[in-house]
């Protein structure tokens, strides 16, 4: 029964219609797969989106995706190895700017805005990864990194703040210390001279 | 000007004598020790949590959908927001620790004996007026911190025999914890527990005024003073003068608290705030590990040591009701430490057993 059709069960969607299937929630990766040298050449059984990100376990974009066993199987075994070289790095940085602020979130730093952004920064750039142009991920990727650091800048302002209170901590908790041993210092004196009048 | 409006007072209210009479001439014990000094530290805690919360309530909204939004504006967007809540959150921390080595320290020297009884029993019920404010507090930043521990704290009351799913709602006023909760606990929190605190601090400072400072029980020409069938104010002839003579050790211990709270606000605020306190709450994602405050972990792990939380219950009443009646129960004069082997065993494992448990409910 629940695998009825009537009931709105699909089944195994053909090869060239898998990137509708997807597609019915992933609307923005579906759009920019159509348009890469993927999508343009499902037809001629060009790699779907189960071909490199699995069905049932489905794997996460990522540049771990990229790798020349499952891409030499449609190109030459250098070009993964190139798109890769190219991404990298600048994914790195994406990752790293979202652990931060993951870090700076449990600290009660309003990061909700800049992790949106770096979000959809890092979902706008593993898009990219669709295309199979060296070139064209080469070209984008230095804009991508921009944005990047422009997000860099805003935690390292948060940072900034962050280190100059503890600063500010540092000398209040050294002058109550000092006032402490002033009193106490004090409070000797009026001590002897109990001691000598008793 | 300002002795023209000393004249006027001195001539009205005589404050001059006030004055003398309360600092100057107000004698305390030669080998009047530190830990007298906790009282004068709390004092000033309380008067820091009591401004921290006014600055608080100008920008809390006491509301289940604003109340997340408005601690992390008062966190991120209120200048010195972060640090006023900081001090106030931390602080509270403070004056457990403050409360526990007063008590303990009073323990200790069995200050608590005739005729201080309504000194420790006020004590006793501002200590849990403090719990009372730490637990009602805790709920109001409505994070999932905050929700479920005030789930799971106002859970314990279900296993009152009878009356213990009424009670569990008249806690929440409701089945669950929400909107309700959250307001009842706010009304607690702002107006009714800290108008009794005030109150019966006050009760605690006469009673402790009129009765006269207590001797430590120390030096060997201490006597255990006579307790007289009729009121009597214990003097202490040839003392030294509480101004300014104890007054800057008093100073001295406040800036070393106070020290203490700025370092942690500063460097440690975690140790008391977790990052489940920065999530807002989400009643239908119950977090894994589940803890109260450090303070009580022991009555959460008493909950699950014995075989139904009826019996933890009971156990935690007895001990309470116990150390609330300590002064009628230990009625002998005795106050030196040396001389009550059994109080000293029994408050050496009573301790222990404090740690232990919260250690073990911590770990858990």
């Amino acid at each position: 029964m629940a695998m009825s059709p009537e009931r709105g069960f699909i089944g195994v969607p053909a090869y060239e219609a898998v990137p509708d299937f997807c597609g019915r929630c992933h609307i923005g990766v579906k759009e920019d797969y159509l348009l890469s040298a993927h999508g343009q050449a499902i037809a001629e059984g060009g790699a779907n989106c189960v071909t490199c990100h699995g069905n049932h376990v489905v794997v996460k974009a990522g540049p771990e995706i990229i790798n020349p066993e499952d891409c030499s199987q449609c190109h030459g075994y250098g070009q993964a190895g190139e798109i890769k070289a190219a991404i990298v790095k600048t994914d790195e940085m994406l990752a790293s700017l979202a652990e931060n602020l993951g870090f700076m979130g449990k600290k009660g730093i309003a990061v909700k805005s800049m992790e949106s952004e770096t979000f959809a920064l890092r979902n706008d750039f593993r898009r990219l990864f669709h295309s199979v142009n060296v070139e064209k991920i080469s070209n984008e990727t230095a804009d991508f990194q921009q944005r990047g650091m422009a997000i860099q800048q805003k935690i390292d302002a948060v940072q900034t703040e962050l280190d100059q209170r503890k600063l500010i901590g540092g000398v209040v908790t050294g002058l109550l210390v000092l006032a402490s041993l002033i009193c106490f210092l004090i409070r000797k004196t009026y001590q002897q001279e109990e001691d000598g009048s008793s | 000007m300002l002795e023209r409006l000393y004249h006027f007072l001195e001539v009205r209210l005589g404050i001059r004598d006030i004055l003398e009479q309360n600092l100057t001439k107000y004698l305390l014990p030669n080998n009047v020790n530190i830990w007298y000094t906790l009282g004068a530290v709390l004092i000033t805690l309380f008067v820091t949590q009591f401004i921290t919360g006014i600055l608080l309530l100008v920008y809390y909204v006491p509301n289940p959908a604003e109340a997340f939004q408005s601690v992390e504006r008062i966190m991120n967007e209120v200048p010195y927001g972060w640090l006023i809540r900081y001090l106030h959150a931390v602080g509270s921390n403070v004056i457990v620790i403050a409360l526990l080595l007063h008590m303990l320290s009073v323990l200790f020297m069995g200050s608590y004996k005739k005729p201080r009884e309504l000194t420790w029993v006020s004590g006793f019920i501002l200590l849990n007026l403090s719990f009372a404010l730490c637990l009602t507090g805790y709920l109001l930043p409505w994070s999932q911190l905050s929700f479920w521990a005030t789930t799971v704290a106002t859970d314990a009351a279900g296993a009152v025999p009878v009356i213990g799913d009424a009670l569990v709602r008249f806690l929440r006023g409701g089945a669950m914890v929400g909107d309700a909760t959250l307001g009842r606990f706010f009304a607690l929190h702002v107006m009714v527990l800290p108008a009794m605190l005030a109150g019966l601090v006050g009760f605690h400072l006469f009673c402790v005024r009129r009765i006269g400072i207590s001797r430590p029980p120390f030096g060997e020409d201490y006597r255990p003073a006579e307790v007289k069938g009729y009121f009597h104010h214990e003097e202490h002839p040839g003392g030294i003068p509480f101004f300014p003579n104890y007054a800057i050790k008093d100073m001295a211990v406040i800036f070393f608290f106070l020290a203490g709270l700025v370092y942690l606000v500063f460097f440690a605020p975690g140790l008391f705030i977790p990052p489940s306190a920065f999530e807002p709450a989400d009643p239908f994602t119950t977090p894994e590990h589940i803890k109260p405050e450090w303070y009580f972990l022991w009555a959460y792990q008493t909950l699950k040591i014995f075989p139904s939380e009826f019996l933890g219950l009971a156990v935690q009443g007895l001990v309470m009701t116990g150390l609330a009646l300590l002064p009628f129960i230990d009625r002998g004069s005795e106050r030196r430490p040396g001389r009550r082997p059994l109080f000293i065993a029994c408050y050496i494992l009573g301790i222990l057993l404090f740690v232990g448990i919260s250690v073990w409910g911590h770990y858990s």
